[in-house]
């Protein structure tokens, strides 16, 4: 089944009164299950295509469903509410809000969807953290740790609300080849027990290894999209 | 939320220590020059209405034109009738007549011209309070050729409790006229303008005096309520146009000459300056949330891909400002409260002041009294607060709208 798909996507930025083509076409579905990496050189569309995965940006032309909902027709707060309810975000620079501790980190998004009470999100993000490996460090504040372990309360973030997908965005870009490997282990064993789609864009060919489904992109039109 | 809001206020302490400080500095200012500014004005209201013209004062029509020339020959005839019917009226608690006039007091090789009163001693202690402020000595006495003096006034002449002094006058026919009056008490208002240059003589001796037996030149009208003195003026006058059709005026003390209409206006004056520093300090909230969005952009960006939606980031913001304008405002009504009690109990002497800068004709006391009131207090606590949170409002709204991409782009 998809979980979202495009269908010939176009999206154009406007550069000054210069109109700049990131995307110019892409018909592509994501299915329940993938581990997809979106790979490709930098400027070729990869982050374009994250956005409008995530709902954080609206095609030029063509569609783009989610769930089945045409995300054109979307108003800010329904795209916000799709954003909350199904998908989970793990950015590049982890983007941790510096003032709460990883634990309140985890429990953001949970408090945002407003479904459950205060003794359920606590059992969930206290699971969660101790899925990633970092449940000794609830109570640190994002400072006081490592770009890996920050990373993992990312993690920890994007999947505690158990969303449909989660889309990542060079997640191992600012952290070394070890700890980025480690990361990416976790993700694949998270969408082993947990069934999570994750979508990542990498240019990192150790990472594109590890990736089941690897789509290519090239100046804004998927080269190849091969199912390992 | 609350506790998100309540992180980021502490995030960067000393931009919020000091903004804070401004909001409270702010607060407090408005609290305790409100609380000294109402002090000032009612107690020259209060001055005004118990040493100058009651609530409501019936005068001859004629004697108002030149009242300035204290005319004796346009006084009110029928006095007894008058007050009596004054004091029939509704809500009126005291009717009572009284005589001004210009006396020459002289001793030894000094003189002064003062302003006497011919006034009732016993009602006089509902009125001026007379009786209370008496330093020295005792009031005067009906019938009794008596008079009591301003303690400036005495110091200024030598005179002491005791000293029988002849004091020149005209009549109401315009004669010269004399009497001996001895000094029986000497007040003390805190009045520049009574306590330099006025006496007080028992109102039936000054008609012997005057010539005016029976008949006096205003008449006190007291009512319960103070702040209804212009519709029971508006009753009396009509009882005076029926009786008396076109003789007499029955005057609030709020329709008194221009010194009403300019306190009320320094009412205005000073309400529209605690609004200005008021809204002076709430741009420092202004600047600080602009400031906080603007560092916080990327985050801002990262909480709305997450699903925060714009009221809700609004709200943070709002929040945040909030808590720094509310935690603020409470500290700078305490102070600007505790400024106000010692205003209010202890008061600032001008009696120097007054002395060096020679007569001033407005009714001020010597010293200035702040009124110390809850509703001053927790009026300048809630325009703190709500200038707080308006002036967040426009970095909230910028919040708000920020692009999830763009804002993560940054």
């Amino acid at each position: 089944m998809a979980l979202v798909k495009m269908e010939n996507a176009v999206k154009n930025y406007k550069v000054g009164k210069v109109e700049v083509p990131a995307l110019r076409g892409i018909t592509l579905s994501i299915e329940k299950g993938d581990f997809a990496a979106i790979a490709g050189p930098s400027g070729s569309g990869k982050t374009t295509m994250l956005n409008l995965f995530g709902c954080l940006d609206k095609p030029t032309g063509g569609k783009v469903y989610i769930e089945e909902h045409d995300i054109i027709t979307l108003k800010p707060d329904q795209l916000a509410d799709v954003r909350n309810q199904h998908i989970g975000f793990i950015f590049q620079s982890f983007n941790l809000i510096p003032v709460l501790t990883a634990f309140e980190n985890v429990e953001f998004p949970l408090i945002l969807l407003k479904k459950h009470g205060p003794g359920t999100r606590r059992k969930k993000v206290l699971e969660m953290l101790a899925a990633v490996g970092i449940a000794d460090l609830a109570n640190r504040l994002p400072g006081e740790m490592s770009g890996g372990q920050q990373q993992r309360v990312a993690i920890a973030r994007a999947l505690v609300k158990q969303p449909d997908y989660v889309l990542a965005d060079e997640p191992t870009a600012n952290i070394d080849t070890k700890t980025g490997h480690e990361i990416l282990e976790l993700m694949r064993s998270m969408n082993e027990k947990l069934g999570t789609t994750f979508i990542f864009s990498t240019h990192d060919p150790k990472v594109m290894e590890m990736a089941r489904r690897l789509i290519t992109v090239r100046d804004g039109l998927v080269e190849s999209d091969v199912r390992r | 939320m609350l506790r998100l809001a309540l992180r980021n206020v502490f995030r960067n302490k000393r931009r919020s220590f000091l903004t804070g400080l401004s909001i409270a500095v702010a607060v407090m200012i408005a609290v305790y020059l409100w609380s000294l500014v109402s002090g000032i004005l009612d107690d020259m209201f209060d001055n005004m209405v118990r040493l100058n013209n009651g609530h409501v004062r019936v005068l001859n029509k004629n004697y108002v034109k030149r009242e300035r020339m204290m005319p004796l020959g346009e006084n009110i005839p029928d006095y007894r009738a008058i007050s009596q019917a004054a004091q029939d009226a509704p809500n009126v608690t005291l009717a009572v007549g009284r005589i001004k006039f210009g006396i020459l007091l002289e001793n030894q090789d000094k003189s002064k011209p003062v302003f006497a009163n011919g006034i009732v001693p016993e009602t006089e202690s509902r009125i001026s309070h007379l009786d209370q402020k008496i330093v020295e000595g005792r009031l005067i006495q009906a019938g009794e050729a008596e008079m009591n003096i301003g303690v400036n006034l005495a110091r200024d002449l030598d005179l002491k409790v005791g000293d029988t002094l002849t004091v020149l006058t005209q009549t109401a026919y315009g004669s010269v006229a004399a009497l001996n009056l001895k000094i029986v008490g000497i007040f003390s208002f805190g009045v520049q303008s009574i306590d330099k240059s006025t006496v007080y003589i028992p109102l039936d001796k000054t008609q012997q005096l005057l010539d005016l037996d029976n008949r006096v030149t205003e008449i006190f009208v007291f009512i319960r309520e103070m702040n209804r003195s212009r519709p029971a003026a508006r009753e009396i006058q009509a009882i005076l146009d029926r009786d008396f059709p076109g003789q007499y005026l029955a005057r609030a003390w709020q329709d008194e000459g221009i010194i009403y209409f300019y306190m009320t206006w320094a009412r205005y004056a000073y309400a529209f300056l605690y609004f200005l520093v008021l809204f002076l300090s709430s741009f420092t909230i202004l600047n600080t949330m602009f400031m906080s969005v603007l560092e916080r952009t990327h985050e801002i960006g990262m909480m709305k891909a997450l699903g925060m939606k714009d009221r809700q980031v609004m709200w943070v913001i709002v929040l945040e400002a909030l808590l720094i304008g509310g935690i603020a405002s409470v500290i700078g009504a305490a102070w600007g409260a505790g400024i106000a009690y010692y205003l209010a109990t202890v008061g600032i002497d001008f009696t120097k002041t007054f002395d060096q800068m020679g007569r001033i004709n407005l009714p001020i006391s010597y010293v200035y009294r702040a009124i110390f009131s809850w509703g001053i207090i927790s009026f300048g606590l809630g325009m703190g607060i709500l200038f707080s949170a308006l002036a967040a409002v426009p970095p909230a709204l910028r919040a708000a709208r920020l692009e999830p991409t763009e804002a993560l782009r940054e």
